[in-house]
């Protein structure tokens, strides 16, 4: 080591440090992206969804095989239908004179109300129409997991290694910093979540092309997809936000992952048990995860009620709720707020080094 | 002009079912621009917590604090820019090499990558720049923290303890860095418990127990201020000049280290004492206070603080 201070170069304050907000948006995106786990946990699933769809192609075929004598029972099955419809036609309906023989013997099993042949064999095809759906919601689901692994853990890294405190004596503004590793985090979480999606859709389409179809597959099919992923990127914001969040707050990665363990693993059963009567079901994380991102949101049972029987009898019943989108969101960002709002009072009021 | 002002400083620490710890008691400190300013104290004297509060990262319950004269911690990301500093052990991630640990810091102040290299090779870490900070020795971490806190070319260096973990050759060469930091213009504020290292580089001190000042000022005036007046003497017949410099009412021992004469205003009247006598010297030798002599009688006395449990 030489420790020789070139003094002829050395000017105090020769160097301009020029703190600029995209740039501090950028060195956090550095630092979560060189994050070992990160590129550990982006492999798994690279492979895990590779493995997945790799399966389903080899499982699908393009030709769909009769198997021997089953036309003949579909013909049998055709017409001992139309003999069941024709016995039923022929019955009394006088008790209902403005009943139809539809409304008592259903359409009659003719042309496309017949059996059909793909009632009675499985189709080998890799659908598009019912497969993709799967690799959104599948993609989205996951990531919101990771999201929130990998929040707690850049949360929770930056105190055990204690480089927090040499990040602040470049950034003082502590609102400013934890903003900037919150943005970044946020745009990592997106950025990986729409590899997954492409390598999946990619994987996913040559599947269909090869061993599949596209029928039915509409530009309303695919508009209904695109919704999914964009509420899928929320619920992985969120899920973010929280990891990091907790995390910050309690500053270890460790205690934040237990806690969303324990809330899952424990809570949420524990609530669903002890607080039945009140219906939690429409106020817990799981459910309102679901309700986003399913196409229809998501119905649940919300409180108990008596059911009157015509003074007879009452029993009790759950109210049905539906989780819509709307719902779920705001439900899941007010979580998130309170994680958030958590951290930053922390991150703002305590001591560090 | 101050470039580091903290008066009056007090901080006090809540503790859960614990009595509050009080570790700044009114602290002052104030640090001249240029040279190199030691900051002296016993373990949990509040130094380091002095340190923190002047740097924002923890919160001073009152006091004034100033950094190039921008009031602490409301402006002081307005002068951050110019303001290094190394506080107790190192921070950086692990599992980053050296070079993109100090990469990450000055990316996100726009520093250019050249800049990152040259403070890497002022601290002799060029070879080691590549290999993760999680294989560093302690001494190569201290290395990258102090290289971390010259990545600004700061106007105001703050550095807690930057010797630790360093070979003898290391701290040397870290004295000198420092010496040669003040020499050009930089306000290098240093705390150590190395009292002979910070007074072989210091200008000035300022020395702290119990979370108060004790004292400050130049070194050389610390010093003065505590001698004694001893001088040495150094004469071939120590047992005659002894009843000399008595009969002349100068007290004086024998010692291993020869003849010591106590609390003498003036040398001279000891040369003259002695001459009158036939008895001549060859060597009269003040007997200067050091800095570890100094801080040990001015820190042994200091009452603790109510509410101290240190």
């Amino acid at each position: 080591m030489s420790l020789q201070l070139d003094t002829t170069e050395w000017t105090p304050g020769a160097v301009t440090p020029s703190p600029s907000y995209p740039a501090l948006v950028r060195s956090e995106v550095v630092r979560i992206y060189r994050r070992r786990l990160l590129r550990v946990v982006a492999v798994l699933l690279l492979g895990g969804v590779a493995l997945v769809l790799g399966i389903a192609f080899l499982q699908s075929s393009k030709d769909i095989v009769i198997p021997p004598g089953l036309q003949e029972r579909l013909e049998k099955r055709q017409e001992q239908a139309l003999e069941r419809w024709n016995r039923c036609a022929e019955g009394d309906f006088d008790g209902d004179p403005g009943a139809t023989i539809e409304d008592y013997c259903g359409p009659e099993p003719v042309g496309a109300d017949a059996p059909q042949l793909d009632w009675f064999i499985d189709d080998p095809r890799f659908l598009a129409v019912d497969n993709m759906p799967s690799v959104f919601l599948g993609v989205a689901g996951v990531m919101a997991t990771v999201a929130f692994i990998i929040g707690a853990s850049v949360g929770g890294a930056e105190w055990s290694s204690r480089s927090m405190t040499l990040q602040l004596l470049w950034e003082p503004r502590r609102l400013r910093l934890l903003s900037a590793k919150w943005l970044a985090l946020i745009a990592v979480m997106i950025a990986l979540a729409l590899v997954m999606l492409a390598f999946a859709l990619a994987l996913a389409a040559l599947t269909t092309q090869l061993r599949g179809s596209w029928d039915s597959a509409t530009s309303d099919f695919w508009s209904e997809q695109f919704w999914v992923a964009m509420r899928g990127g929320l619920l992985i914001s969120l899920a973010a936000t929280v990891g990091l969040g907790i995390a910050t707050a309690l500053r270890n990665t460790g205690a934040a992952l237990g806690a969303g363990f324990v809330y899952f693993a424990v809570a949420e059963f524990g609530v669903r048990f002890i607080l039945a009567k009140y219906g939690p079901e429409p106020y817990l994380v799981s459910g309102n995860s679901a309700a986003l991102l399913l196409p229809e949101g998501l119905e649940v049972p919300g409180k108990t009620v008596e059911v009157d029987e015509g003074g007879r009898s009452t029993y009790e019943m759950a109210e049905s709720v539906l989780l819509t989108h709307g719902r779920a969101a705001v439900t899941l960002s007010l979580y998130t707020a309170v994680a958030a709002a958590a951290a930053v009072w922390s991150f703002q009021r305590r001591d560090v080094g | 002009m101050a470039v580091i002002e903290a008066l009056d400083v007090h901080k006090t620490y809540r503790r859960f079912r614990k009595p509050p710890k009080a570790a700044l008691a009114g602290i002052d400190l104030v640090v001249e621009e240029g040279g190199v300013h030691g900051f002296l104290g016993p373990n949990g004297s509040g130094k380091t917590t002095l340190l923190r509060c002047l740097l924002g990262l923890a919160r001073a319950d009152s006091g004034d604090m100033r950094i190039l004269n921008a009031a602490v911690p409301k402006r002081l990301p307005a002068v951050i820019g110019t303001v290094g500093a190394l506080l107790e052990s190192p921070a950086f991630f692990p599992p980053y090499s050296g070079r993109s640990n100090l990469t990450l810091l000055a990316t996100s102040q726009r520093i250019s990558h050249q800049r990152v290299d040259d403070v890497l090779e002022l601290v002799g870490l060029t070879d080691a720049a590549t290999d993760k900070v999680k294989g560093y020795s302690l001494g190569m971490r201290q290395r990258l923290a102090i290289a971390a806190a010259l990545l600004k070319a700061p106007q105001v260096l703050i550095l807690d303890e930057p010797s630790n973990g360093l070979d003898p050759a290391g701290m040397k060469e870290v004295r000198e860095l420092l010496r040669q930091l003040g020499n050009t213009g930089t306000t290098v504020l240093v705390s150590s418990h190395l009292l002979g290292e910070v007074q072989q580089i210091c200008d000035d001190v300022t020395i702290v127990s119990h979370g108060r000042l004790v004292t400050s000022g130049a070194v050389r005036d610390v010093l003065a201020a505590r001698s004694t007046g001893d001088v040495r003497v150094e004469v071939a017949d120590l047992t005659t000049a002894q009843r000399v410099l008595f009969d002349a009412g100068i007290t004086s021992e024998i010692l291993d280290a020869g003849l010591v004469a106590r609390a003498v205003a003036d040398p001279s009247t000891v040369t003259k004492a002695l001459a009158e006598a036939n008895l001549y010297l060859s060597a009269l030798t003040p007997i200067q206070a050091d800095l570890e002599q100094a801080f040990l009688e001015l820190t042994s006395d200091e009452p603790a603080i109510e509410g101290d449990v240190a």
